[in-house]
């Protein structure tokens, strides 16, 4: 099974890579996260399935399924494609995204972003040249009830890094590095 | 540029440039001053949202956006282009999904300018659907001019009771120039409550879907 956590020498020193080649939000992601850490799903990867984890993340590749990060941040990056429901702490999209978003703490939709789906956070930016169509639900107990309900649905996991449960695919670029833990 | 319309000008020379103005809209801002703080409200905006109204919104407690965006991924091109045996399908696709809440602010700029008259209609029927008693449809038309950009502009509120016209240079179209009356038969079930001429051309147009409508 192919883990997302997995320390290779040469996939961490691509996902070090990875945040040069990104939009300023995703460079501020990984500094929001403190100690720099924060996992990559590369831009060739594909999920199909449940992503959970305990650390921020940055999507860059292809995710069907829903995305869990219930405590930490997940960036979409400007060529991430997400269909999912997603819950996190915070979300901010540079790419596409289709599916609903439940943030505890705040939801950003960058200028590049292409984002259809409900919107579920206490506050919520929506920038300029950003592509939106959906809801956005700010009021507090509205959250509260939508993050609270997914809780009880979902299975928390002890899990490092995110673990795709279901299908994961990568091609020959990828096995060259460009999916890995950021450390 | 206050008071001009954003892209009468230079449309040669400046072609495709975005160019900006802004403008007064007394109707709008009375809209904003009476929004009741402890009432919840559920808004649709058609056009394609922007931060200064998610903002100038959610100032008030409790309060759900829809953001409809007809003119993303084509969505207006296709309405326009659809049989009229197809064309309510085509706007409930355009429309956010039904939601338990009713409806009781919706913002309708531009849109109609570029809307036959009886896609208007069967929009209008449809958002009576949605309306709660009371609903507030805030609409703006070109209504003195004789052309018009060939896409809908883009609005966003300003400072002090304005909004700020966004669109491109370019091509330019006939403008249907709605009268009132035109408006009120496509309206449908929506009540005429004020309209104001405004001073770069265009009529800003506030209606009510009536409390025992719902």
């Amino acid at each position: 099974m192919f883990e997302l956590g997995k320390k290779d020498s040469e996939a961490a020193q691509a996902a070090a890579r990875q945040p040069e080649n990104t939009a300023s939000a995703s460079a501020a992601g990984a500094k929001r996260s403190g100690s720099g850490q924060f996992a990559v799903i590369g831009r060739s990867i594909q999920i199909n399935g449940d992503v959970k984890g305990d650390e921020d993340l940055m999507i860059e590749g292809d995710v069907s399924g829903t995305v869990e990060l219930r405590n930490h941040s997940l960036t979409v990056g400007k060529e991430g494609k997400v269909k999912a429901n997603i819950f996190a702490r915070a979300i901010s999209v540079d790419g596409t995204t289709e599916g609903d978003m439940f943030a505890s703490e705040r939801i950003s939709v960058r200028a590049t972003a292409n984002v259809r789906g409900n919107l579920v956070a206490p506050r919520v930016s929506l920038e300029d040249g950003a592509r939106f169509k959906g809801s956005i639900e700010m009021d507090q107990q509205a959250v509260e009830k939508a993050l609270g309900s997914s809780s009880r649905s979902g299975q928390r996991t002890d899990t490092v890094a995110p673990r795709p449960n279901g299908d994961v695919k990568a091609t020959g670029a990828d096995r060259q590095g460009s999916a890995a833990v950021a450390r | 540029m206050r008071g001009a319309s954003a892209a009468e000008a230079k449309p040669d020379r400046d072609a495709g440039k975005p160019v900006s103005a802004t403008f007064k809209a007394p109707l709008l801002t009375r809209i904003f001053d009476n929004l009741d703080p402890e009432q919840r409200h559920v808004v649709l905006d058609l056009g394609p949202g922007c931060q200064e109204l998610i903002a100038r919104l959610t100032a008030e407690r409790g309060c759900r956006i829809e953001i409809a965006n007809f003119v993303a991924d084509h969505g207006l091109e296709g309405l326009n282009a659809a049989p009229p045996e197809s064309r309510e399908e085509t706007l409930r696709a355009l429309l956010p999904p039904p939601n338990a809440e009713r409806l009781t602010l919706i913002f309708c700029w531009d849109l109609p300018n570029y809307l036959g008259r009886a896609a208007l209609q069967t929009l209008c029927a449809l958002l009576g659907q949605r309306a709660a008693g009371g609903c507030r449809l805030h609409m703006l038309i070109s209504y003195s001019r004789r052309d018009m950009p060939a896409q809908p502009a883009r609005y966003v509120p300003a400072s002090e009771g304005q909004l700020t016209q966004h669109c491109v240079n370019g091509e330019r179209v006939p403008a249907p120039r709605y009268s009132p009356e035109d408006l009120g038969k496509a309206l449908g079930g929506f009540k005429y409550e004020r309209g104001v001429l405004l001073a770069n051309g265009m009529q800003e147009f506030v209606y009510a879907w009536p409390s025992g409508q719902a």
